[in-house]
C-alpha cells in the first residue's frame, strides 16, 4: 500500500508558487523495514534529547522511492525543523561541482588529462615545496613540478593543493610552510565568503607552491574551488549560472542555491555549537579555530561575489536526494539525462588515486573517485554497507551515501559545529539505513 | 630514373618512420616542456602600480619593462601574491631582481640588494567614516591614534605604532579594507591611488566612506632591487639606472604616467623625490 505524504505548503516553486509534492512510500514496498527505519528516528531523537544536536533531517530512499523522511528537533530558536529546511551542505557542494565538470567533459569541452594551465595560465611553471633536513640554513626549497596539475588531479584531490584548515588535521612542518604562503597571499578556505571572485582567489593560489607533486599524494583541499573557476573559464558563464542551468534546473533542485533568495531565508536552519555533552548554543558569529575559519551566518547573505565550488551550496534533503538518485539511475532522472552511464561509471571507479586511500572522513579501504569517496573493501573501520558505496559529507554535519548495489540513498542533514564529533553519528545513520534492508 | 624513384620512396619511408617514432615517444602534454626564464624578476602585487590583472601589469611594471627593453636586460617579470615567495626567489634561487616596496630585508639580504627607486608617492592614513563611527582625528602625531588599531601587512615595521600605544592587526590590504568596514581596524597607511583602485574594484558602494586623513603620513619609494650575487645583477643595475634616467629625460616616463593617471596635476610628484644617479 502506498501512502502519500503531501507536503503541500512546504515546497513551493521559487518562481511560480506552484505547490510541489512528492510521495513517501511504505518502506516494505521497496524492500525496507518500517520497524528498523524507526531506529533511525530513535537515534536522531536521542541525540536531540541529549542536546548533542539541535535538529536534523534524515532521508532514506530505495529503488527511486523515498521510504523515510524524518525532520526532528529545532531548525532555529523556537522554530521546528521541517522536511524542507535549507542547510549549508558545504563540502557536499563538491560532487555537484565535479558533476558540472563532467557535463563539460561530455560536451567535448575538456579532457580530464588537460593541464589546468591550458585554461588558467597562472598554473604554468608551478613549484612544489620540499623540506630540507633539520639544521639546514633554510627550511625548504621549491622545485619545479614533474608534470602539470591536470583536471583529473583536481577532481581526485591529488593536485597538491591544500586547505588551510589541514594544519589542524594533519600538522607537519611542510604543511605549515605551504599554508603560511596561503595566509601571506590572502587565500582562505572559502567557508567564510571572501569579498572577491573565485577567479581572484584561484589566480593567486596558482602561483603558490604545491604541497606535493601532482598525482603523488591524496590531499583534500581547495582543488574543487579551482574547478569552479575552471567551469567559468571554459563555459563562459558564471559558475552559479552554469550549475543552475546544467544541474539544478534539469534535476528540478528548486531549493538549491549558492546565495539564498530572500523569500527562503526563513527556511534556513541555524548552526549550533555543541560540546557533545549537552551544551548546545546557537552560533551567532564566526567560528575560528587556528586556520579553520567558519562563518555560518554568511549563508544569510542573499547575494555576493564568491562562488565556492567546494563549499557554497545551500540545499534540502529532497533536492540532494534528486541529485543522488540521478547517479543511481546511471545519469538520468525523470526522463532527463544529465550524464551518460559511462561517465557515472568513470566517476565511481575506484582506481583513480592508485595506492592512496581517502582517509579524511572514512578510513583505509576507501578510495576517491571523481567527486566522492568510494568504499573499496569491507575489512576496514568505516563500512557503509557494500563495496562501491560512494558518499561525501559537509562541515556543518551533513552526509550523503549512495549504494548502487542495493539502490539506496541515505541523507543526513544537521547544522552542528564543531565537526569532529559527528563521524560516529553519521556512521550509525548509514549502518541503520543499511540494516533496514529487508529483502 | 629508377634510382631517383627508389631514393624518393626511401625518403618517404624514413619520413614516416621518423614521424611515427616521434609521436610514439613524445610527451602528450606539451606545456610541461616549458621552463621559467633563467633571469627571473619577481614582483609583489600592489595595485595599481603592480597588478597581475591590469594591462601591462600596472604602472610601475610598465615603466620597468620599458627600461629593461631599452637596455636589453633579459628577464621575465612574474607578479606574485606573497612577499615571502618573492624574498625566497631573491635570496635562495638567486633571481635577477625583485620589484615592489618595503621589502623588510634581513642583513644578509640587504648586502646583495641593489635598490633603484622608480616611483615616489605620498602615503596617507585612511579611516572608515560610517554612520556609527566618524573619521579619526589625525594631527600629524601618532599619539592621536592611541588605543586605535592599525592595519598593515605582515612583516611591516610597526615599532613606532606600538610605541605610541596603537594596536596592530595584520592582513592583506583587501582584507584590511573589509576589516575597517567591520570596525576591526581603525586606520591604514597607503598611497591614495592604491586605496582608490581597491575600493573601486572590491567595495564600489562603500568607496566614499574611506576617508583620507590630512596631513600626509609620509612617502614611499617603489622600485626594483637587483641581486648583486646574480651574474648579471650589478651590470643590469647599472644599465637600468642609465635607462631610467634616459626615459625620464626623453619624456617617455611622463607619457607612461599620463597613460595610467591621466592629466593628474600632481603627476610629477611621483618622480619628484627620485634620486637616480
Amino acid at each position: 500500500m502506498k501512502y502519500m505524504v503531501t507536503l503541500l505548503g512546504l515546497f513551493f516553486l521559487a518562481n511560480s508558487n506552484i505547490a510541489l509534492c512528492f510521495d513517501v512510500v511504505e518502506p516494505e514496498e521497496v524492500g525496507l523495514s518500517t520497524e528498523r527505519l524507526k531506529r533511525v528516528d530513535q537515534l536522531i531523537d536521542q541525540h536531540i534529547s541529549e542536546k548533542k544536536i539541535a535538529g536534523a533531517v534524515t532521508l532514506i530512499a530505495r529503488k527511486g522511492e523515498i521510504a523515510h523522511l524524518h525532520a526532528a528537533g529545532l531548525a532555529d530558536i523556537n522554530k521546528p525543523m521541517q522536511a524542507d529546511s535549507i542547510f549549508r551542505i558545504v563540502s557536499m557542494t563538491k560532487p555537484i561541482t565535479s558533476t558540472a565538470i563532467m557535463v563539460l567533459y561530455e560536451q567535448g569541452k575538456l579532457l580530464l588529462s588537460d593541464p589546468v594551465s591550458k585554461y588558467i595560465p597562472e598554473f604554468k611553471n608551478q613549484k612544489v615545496i620540499e623540506m630540507l633536513p633539520k639544521g639546514s640554513d633554510f627550511p625548504y626549497k621549491l622545485v619545479p613540478v614533474k608534470r602539470e596539475v591536470t583536471i583529473h588531479d583536481l577532481l581526485t584531490h591529488t593536485s597538491g593543493i591544500l586547505y588551510l584548515a589541514s594544519t589542524g588535521w594533519f600538522p607537519n612542518d611542510k604543511r605549515e610552510q605551504v599554508v603560511s604562503f596561503y595566509r601571506d597571499a590572502g587565500i582562505t578556505d572559502g567557508f567564510c565568503r571572501p569579498d572577491e571572485t573565485i577567479g581572484d582567489m584561484v589566480k593567486r593560489l596558482a602561483k603558490l607552491p604545491l604541497y606535493a607533486q601532482p598525482g603523488e599524494e591524496w590531499e583534500y583541499g581547495l582543488s574543487v574551488d579551482v574547478l569552479g573557476y575552471l567551469i567559468e573559464v571554459i563555459s563562459g558563464q558564471k559558475f552559479d549560472q552554469f550549475v543552475q542551468t546544467e544541474i539544478f534546473q534539469p534535476l528540478k533542485m528548486k531549493d538549491s542555491h549558492f546565495y539564498i533568495p530572500e523569500q527562503k531565508l526563513s527556511r534556513l536552519a541555524a548552526d549550533w555549537n555543541s560540546d557533545w555533552k549537552g551544551s548546545l548554543t546557537r552560533v551567532t558569529g564566526p567560528l575560528i579555530d587556528g586556520d579553520l575559519a567558519l562563518c555560518p551566518n554568511d549563508a544569510y547573505e542573499t547575494s555576493g561575489k564568491y562562488l565556492s565550488g567546494g563549499a557554497s551550496v545551500l540545499s534540502t534533503a529532497y533536492d540532494y536526494f534528486r541529485f543522488a538518485q540521478m547517479f543511481l539511475n546511471n545519469g538520468e532522472l525523470d526522463g532527463v539525462r544529465l550524464l551518460s552511464r559511462k561517465t557515472v561509471e568513470l566517476m565511481t571507479a575506484t582506481n583513480h588515486i592508485g595506492e592512496h586511500d581517502a582517509t579524511l572522513l572514512h578510513s583505509h579501504g576507501w578510495k576517491f573517485g571523481l567527486g566522492f569517496a568510494i568504499q573499496q573493501d569491507r575489512s576496514h573501520n568505516v563500512d557503509s554497507g557494500d563495496k562501491g558505496v560512494f558518499e561525501w559529507a559537509g562541515y556543518y554535519s551533513t552526509r550523503f551515501s549512495i549504494n548502487p548495489k542495493e539502490q539506496t540513498v541515505t541523507i543526513f542533514l544537521s547544522q552542528t559545529s564543531p565537526f569532529g564529533a559527528h563521524f560516529g553519528l553519521w556512521d550509525k545513520v548509514t549502518a541503520l539505513s543499511s540494516s533496514a534492508i529487508a529483502d | 630514373m629508377r634510382n631517383k624513384t627508389k631514393l624518393f620512396w626511401s625518403f618517404v619511408f624514413c619520413l614516416v618512420m621518423y614521424s611515427s617514432t616521434s609521436f610514439a615517444t613524445g610527451p602528450r602534454v606539451a606545456p610541461s616542456l616549458f621552463v621559467a626564464n633563467v633571469n627571473q624578476i619577481h614582483a609583489m602585487e600592489f595595485p595599481p602600480f603592480i597588478s597581475s590583472t591590469a594591462k601591462n601589469q600596472g604602472l610601475l611594471i610598465e615603466l620597468i619593462k620599458r627600461v629593461l627593453k631599452a637596455e636589453k636586460i633579459a628577464g621575465d617579470i612574474n607578479v606574485l601574491p606573497s612577499q615571502n615567495m618573492i624574498k625566497y626567489y631573491f635570496s635562495r634561487e638567486n633571481a635577477l631582481a625583485m620589484i615592489g616596496h618595503d621589502f623588510n630585508l634581513n642583513k644578509s639580504e640587504q648586502k646583495k640588494a641593489l635598490f633603484i627607486p622608480v616611483l615616489s608617492t605620498d602615503e596617507y592614513y585612511f579611516s572608515y567614516n560610517s554612520a556609527e563611527r566618524a573619521a579619526l582625528n589625525w594631527n600629524g602625531k601618532l599619539s592621536s591614534f592611541q588605543d586605535k588599531t592599525y592595519g598593515t601587512n605582515k612583516g611591516a615595521s610597526v615599532k613606532k605604532y606600538k610605541a605610541a600605544g596603537i594596536k596592530i592587526k595584520y592582513a592583506r590590504l583587501q582584507a584590511l579594507l573589509k576589516k575597517m568596514q567591520n570596525q576591526e581596524v581603525d586606520f591604514i597607511r597607503e598611497p591614495e591611488l592604491t586605496v582608490q583602485t581597491l575600493t573601486e574594484q572590491y567595495m564600489p558602494n562603500e568607496k566614499h566612506l574611506f576617508v583620507r586623513l590630512e596631513p600626509k603620513a609620509g612617502e614611499i619609494l617603489l622600485g626594483i632591487v637587483f641581486n648583486a650575487e646574480h651574474p648579471d645583477g650589478r651590470g643590469s643595475a647599472k644599465k637600468f639606472k642609465q635607462g631610467l634616467n634616459k626615459i625620464i629625460a626623453n619624456g617617455e616616463f611622463k607619457s607612461i604616467l599620463q597613460k595610467h593617471l591621466g592629466d593628474d596635476a600632481n603627476m610629477l610628484s611621483y618622480i619628484k623625490h627620485l634620486n637616480v644617479k
